[in-house]
């Protein structure tokens, strides 16, 4: 049995459920920065497969951009994560509840 | 061996002056401690100045396309150029008197500026690839302006959240364009339309890529059912960033979404035309419902910018030259109104600086008597949010409305109506707590930092709200030759 289109694009299907589900279900931010990442990865295994599939690169370079966006973002993830922890607010979504109504 | 694209530097210009200023300003005001403020005035006005004068310089220019085609410099990418760049110059002037700016001023611009580069690349993409790169550009740094007041929860809680919905919606958006790639071969949108005009559109990978495209976007203009961003976001966001993101980051979404829709996915209009019906009717019932029970009146200003998205939509779903010009024109003048009305919340929070300062239905009243010319400046920008003459809001929600009906969409224009009377129900609160008579004390307000500057905005947004409503001509003018470039293959 050969690993086909289907078999890849089934597999990015499950890795962007498993960081849906992570982003609305976590608590901790970082994990939802986490869940944040495997999805952009799904988008990538999607972007190669095709790639592969309808032949050429552009759906290879793509993959690399959304790899350098995907650092970028996490760099700025990860610097409000600082500035919160700075501002001593716990660590738990949950508890992000000064903005609401 | 790969060819490089060939670039044309004029038609980049405001893009690269935007990103040579920001850098410049970031180095220079790293060697120029204690000048901080004076700087990212002087270079950062400068640069806006530049890059909005290479636009004008290209106005009514023949459409060109740069960088291996991905990139379409034509007149509705320098209308957005210019309108991005004006809104940047105001946020400026309304951080003058802002603490955190004498601080961070630099910092600040250079975002600012950052941002500005990456509407401009959104507005004029062609390709998803530039899309998602300008997007991405923009948003980031939108994203640490939204959390930059450090010493606010609300500040940095805003930013998280801006954070973690907007790359769900940019996520969505690359996946649908990754099965778009897979069914056509090409991330371009005029490739994408021709070749889905001759394969036909029923495959189902095709279908699939169209509703998440349609998601990405319908998350980035802030639209029902995926609005859940806009409210906390806008409420927690420094005040004139919440100005711009009203006016700007809405104009740049709609074009974004009107320039994939009609020039890649133009034969799947029997897909997204329903979609975006019912996500407008929704959109403008349920914002201006949901806003009639805030009492930040930020967050409800916040309430109705999702409900004006939903006039918007029906710009596009109307489509053709009038609906078009609809959406663009009323888009335009909802950034000027929007960011007037913050301007007059900003004035208001210096002035309660040493109480909380959050800007509720309570704490603003008898505020009006005070500040007269402020108090009475938010009574017009509240009229034109409402859609009543002379102001353009009027023009705006009558030319939307006037070609829903003529082109058999009437359903959406009585949907629309409806919508405007609830949103007076809750205009009319700010209105009534401004000029609360029981409350009205004869001391005047001290004058508050950057009041001038602040003033200066409130005028600037006050001139373009009366103008467009007096005598729309030009404005509507403008708005007709930028729209005339959405959907040129039809």
């Amino acid at each position: 049995m050969s690993v086909t289109l289907p078999f890849f694009l089934a597999l990015s299907a499950i890795l962007f459920s498993i960081g849906l589900v992570g982003v609305l279900l976590r608590r901790s931010p970082l994990t939802i920065l986490l869940s944040l990442e495997v999805m952009l990865n799904s988008v990538n295994v999607t972007l190669v497969a095709f790639s592969r599939y309808v032949g050429g690169s552009d759906g290879q370079v793509f993959a690399l951009i959304v790899m350098g966006i995907a650092a970028a973002e996490v760099v700025v993830g990860l610097g409000l994560v600082v500035a919160m922890t700075r501002r001593t607010m716990v660590l738990d979504t949950d508890e992000l509840r000064t903005l609401n109504g | 061996m790969i060819q490089a694209p060939s670039v044309d530097w004029f038609a980049i210009a405001p893009e690269v002056a935007l990103i040579v200023g920001a850098f410049t300003l970031l180095i220079v005001a790293a060697f120029a401690k204690g000048h901080e403020r004076g700087l990212s005035i002087v270079l950062g006005g400068a640069t806006l100045l530049v890059s909005g004068a290479f636009a004008v310089a290209a106005w009514g220019d023949a459409p060109v396309l740069t960088m291996a085609d991905a990139f379409r410099v034509d007149d509705l990418t320098e209308l957005v150029r210019i309108t991005v760049a004006l809104l940047a110059a105001l946020v400026i002037l309304l951080s003058v008197g802002w603490p955190r700016f004498r601080e961070h001023g630099s910092e600040f611009t250079a975002l600012l500026l950052l941002v500005c580069a990456g509407m401009g690349i959104v507005a004029g993409s062609t390709s998803f690839v530039t899309l998602f790169v300008g997007l991405e550009l923009f948003s980031l740094s939108l994203y640490v302006l939204c959390a930059f007041d450090g010493k606010s929860r609300a500040s940095l809680e805003a930013g998280f959240k801006y954070l973690v919905l907007g790359t769900i919606g940019s996520i969505v958006l690359v996946y649908g364009a990754a099965f778009l790639y897979g069914a056509t071969g090409s991330f371009m949108y005029d490739d994408i339309a021709t070749s889905l005009a001759k394969s036909g559109s029923g495959d189902s990978i095709v279908v699939l890529g169209t509703a998440l495209v349609l998601v990405g976007l319908l998350f980035k203009v802030g639209a029902m059912p995926f609005h859940m961003w806009v409210p906390d976001v806008y409420q927690g966001a420094p005040t004139q960033v919440t100005g711009f993101m009203a006016g700007a980051t809405k104009l740049v979404a709609f074009v974004a979404l009107a320039r994939i829709l009609l020039d890649a996915l133009p034969s799947q209009e029997h897909l997204w035309s329903p979609v975006l019906i019912i996500a407008a009717i929704v959109t403008i019932i349920g914002g201006n419902i949901a806003a009639l029970i805030q009492t930040n009146v930020k967050r409800m200003i916040a309430w109705s910018s999702v409900g004006a998205a939903g006039y918007a939509l029906i710009g596009i779903i109307v489509n053709g030259e009038q609906g078009l010009r609809g959406l663009v024109f009323y888009l335009g003048a909802y950034a000027f109104t929007a960011m007037g009305a913050f301007a007059v919340i900003a004035l208001f929070e210096r002035d309660q600086a040493r109480e909380n300062g959050h800007a509720t239905l309570d704490g603003m009243r008898a505020w009006g008597f005070s500040r007269p010319f402020a108090g009475m400046a938010m009574v017009v920008f509240l009229l034109a949010f409402a859609g009543f003459p002379p102001t353009a809001g009027f023009i705006g929600k009558f030319i939307v409305s006037g070609t829903a009906v003529t082109n058999g969409y009437a359903y959406l224009a009585i949907i629309g109506a409806i919508g405007s009377v609830i949103g007076l129900g809750y205009y009319l609160r700010i209105i009534l707590s401004l000029y609360d008579r029981s409350r009205k004390t004869d001391v005047g307000l001290p004058a508050a930092p950057g009041l001038g500057a602040i003033s200066l905005v409130i005028l600037l947004c006050l001139a373009v709200v009366l103008f467009g409503g007096i005598l729309p001509g030009v404005l509507l003018d403008w708005s007709g030759q930028a729209s005339a470039f959405l959907a040129i293959s039809r």
